[in-house]
């Protein structure tokens, strides 16, 4: 299982897959039957209102949540029994006071989620160093990589976020509510940064979002979560 | 004062315990359950109380309760996801319950007492070894899983995405707070032993630039409150457990000093 676990998925197969998915809060039903397929290298937005369910969509794709009904496979596995998370990236969203409270510096944050599993194990602490500061110097956060994460703006620090979402070079981003208090450049900054992953490594984007600038910069598919169904918007 | 052998082992003990309780409490801190050792801390009174009761070590006692709290506290937080502030409430009741009940049936209540605010002087050879066994095991889990509790304290989910087995590394951290909190209860005492795994790293973050200063300032201030305390409370005839605390406190006011200096300068 852990060789099967270790191989590296065809380049063909579908990063996300979800075939009829129902999921349930309690009694309340949110998804009732959502069918989405994300390809390599597409980029696919997740609109809708509050609650409808589009961050749910996110977390069950990573398996966070696990459907009350229907499959979702991730690289073609079953998320509970994937091994590669070195392919994924996910930048979920995060209470502020969980950032403004914890004691770490940007590089300590970045070098932490650099090199997951094996690569992790056969890299000495310098070469996760020196990757890091790469990953830092791709979102223009080098210069701040010895400050505390809660000293950096919002902007700052969603920037390193996405940095350690990039860190291991992964196949697929998962973006939920990337840019929610943002000021406008920041915003433009994110996504310019997220469309430069995109397009130099041919990165499939799985985007929740509000944020139509953001959808317009990213391009790809946009699907509208409604009434726990999903339908693809005619752009 | 280091010619009597009480107090050679009391050092040991407590300068161990004084590196590993704030190492744990960081992480406890970070992922805001400062009332675990509340809870595991009442647990191994009862567990201490058990062992009175029943003529067995009361340290083994205390281990013993404070692993069944730490796991039911675990178990009762995946069934119940956001609600592991009621398990930890519930096992406190339980740990003050089950104490106060037993405490009727020891015959020399002193000795219950000690537990309460710790006896770190009167402590067999042992004893001693227990609490550098669990010490060293501490300090080892600690250091093994540095990269994994420091994501989990961050986020959960994104540590979950990252590679770390969070149900896995939950669990042994549990076990490895449940074993801390067992054995400084015989040395600081029950009542004080929560206070010893935040205390020292409310001192840390005051003046920490890093997460690994954090870690260091942390245990470092726990080193520096225990031995300051242990000599006070010799030369002035205090009860231990109690001074190293206030000592604690008084770095921690310190900290506030230094932070509140460094800012204006």
């Amino acid at each position: 299982m852990t060789a099967v676990a270790s191989q590296v998925p065809e380049p063909r197969v579908p990063p996300v897959e979800l075939l009829g998915v129902r999921f349930s809060y309690g009694r309340e039903e949110v998804l009732r039957g959502v069918d989405l397929s994300l390809g390599p290298g597409e980029v696919c937005s997740l609109m809708g209102d509050n609650g409808a369910g589009k961050s749910t969509i996110a977390r069950l794709a990573i398996g966070e949540l696990r459907p009350t009904a229907g499959v979702v496979r991730l690289f073609g596995e079953s998320p509970s029994s994937f091994g590669r998370w070195d392919l994924v990236g996910y930048l979920p969203q995060l209470p502020p006071e969980a950032v403004s409270r914890f004691p770490a510096t940007a590089l300590e944050l970045v070098s932490a989620f650099q090199g997951a599993g094996a690569r992790r194990r056969r890299s000495s602490r310098t070469q996760r160093r020196e990757w890091s500061l790469h990953a830092l110097e791709r979102v223009g956060m080098a210069g701040h990589a010895a400050r505390m994460i809660r000293e950096l703006s919002g902007g700052q620090l969603q920037r390193v976020r996405l940095a350690c979402a990039l860190a291991n070079g992964p196949r697929l981003l998962v973006l939920d509510e990337p840019t929610t208090g943002l000021d406008r450049e920041s915003r433009e900054e994110l996504c310019a940064l997220v469309a430069a992953a995109h397009s130099s490594s041919g990165l499939a984007v799985l985007l929740v979002t509000h944020d139509q600038e953001v959808i317009g910069g990213l391009g790809g598919s946009v699907l509208v979560v409604e009434n726990g169904l999903v339908s693809r918007r005619e752009s | 004062m280091l010619e009597y052998a009480f107090m050679q082992r009391g050092l040991l003990a407590g300068l161990l315990l004084g590196v590993v309780i704030p190492l744990v409490g960081m992480t406890v801190v970070q992922r805001r359950l400062s009332m675990i050792g509340d809870a595991l801390s009442h647990a191994s009174l009862a567990g201490v109380a058990a062992g009175l009761v029943g003529g067995a070590s009361p340290i083994a006692g205390a281990i013993v309760a404070c692993l069944v709290g730490a796991l039911c506290i675990e178990g009762t937080r995946r069934a119940l996801r956001g609600q592991a502030e009621l398990a930890v409430a519930v096992i406190l009741a339980v740990g003050v319950g089950t104490a106060g009940v037993l405490s009727g049936f020891i015959s020399n209540a002193s000795s219950l007492n000690s537990y309460l605010f710790g006896s770190i002087l009167t402590m067999s050879n042992n004893e001693v070894v227990t609490i550098v066994a669990v010490c060293v095991v501490a300090a080892v889990a600690c250091a093994a899983l540095r990269r994994s509790l420091f994501l989990m304290s961050f986020d959960e989910r994104q540590a979950r995405t990252a590679g770390v087995a969070v149900e896995a590394v939950n669990l042994a951290f549990m076990v490895v707070v449940a074993l801390v909190v067992a054995v400084a209860s015989r040395t600081v005492g029950s009542l004080i032993v929560s206070s010893m795994m935040v205390v020292p790293v409310a001192c840390g973050l005051q003046v920490a630039h890093s997460w690994r200063q954090a870690c260091a300032l942390s245990s470092l201030a726990g080193v520096a409150s225990t031995a300051l305390g242990l000599v006070a409370s010799y030369y002035l005839g205090l009860r231990p457990g109690g001074t190293i605390v206030l000592v604690a406190i008084g770095l921690l006011l310190l900290m506030f000093v230094v932070r509140r200096l460094s800012r204006g300068a």
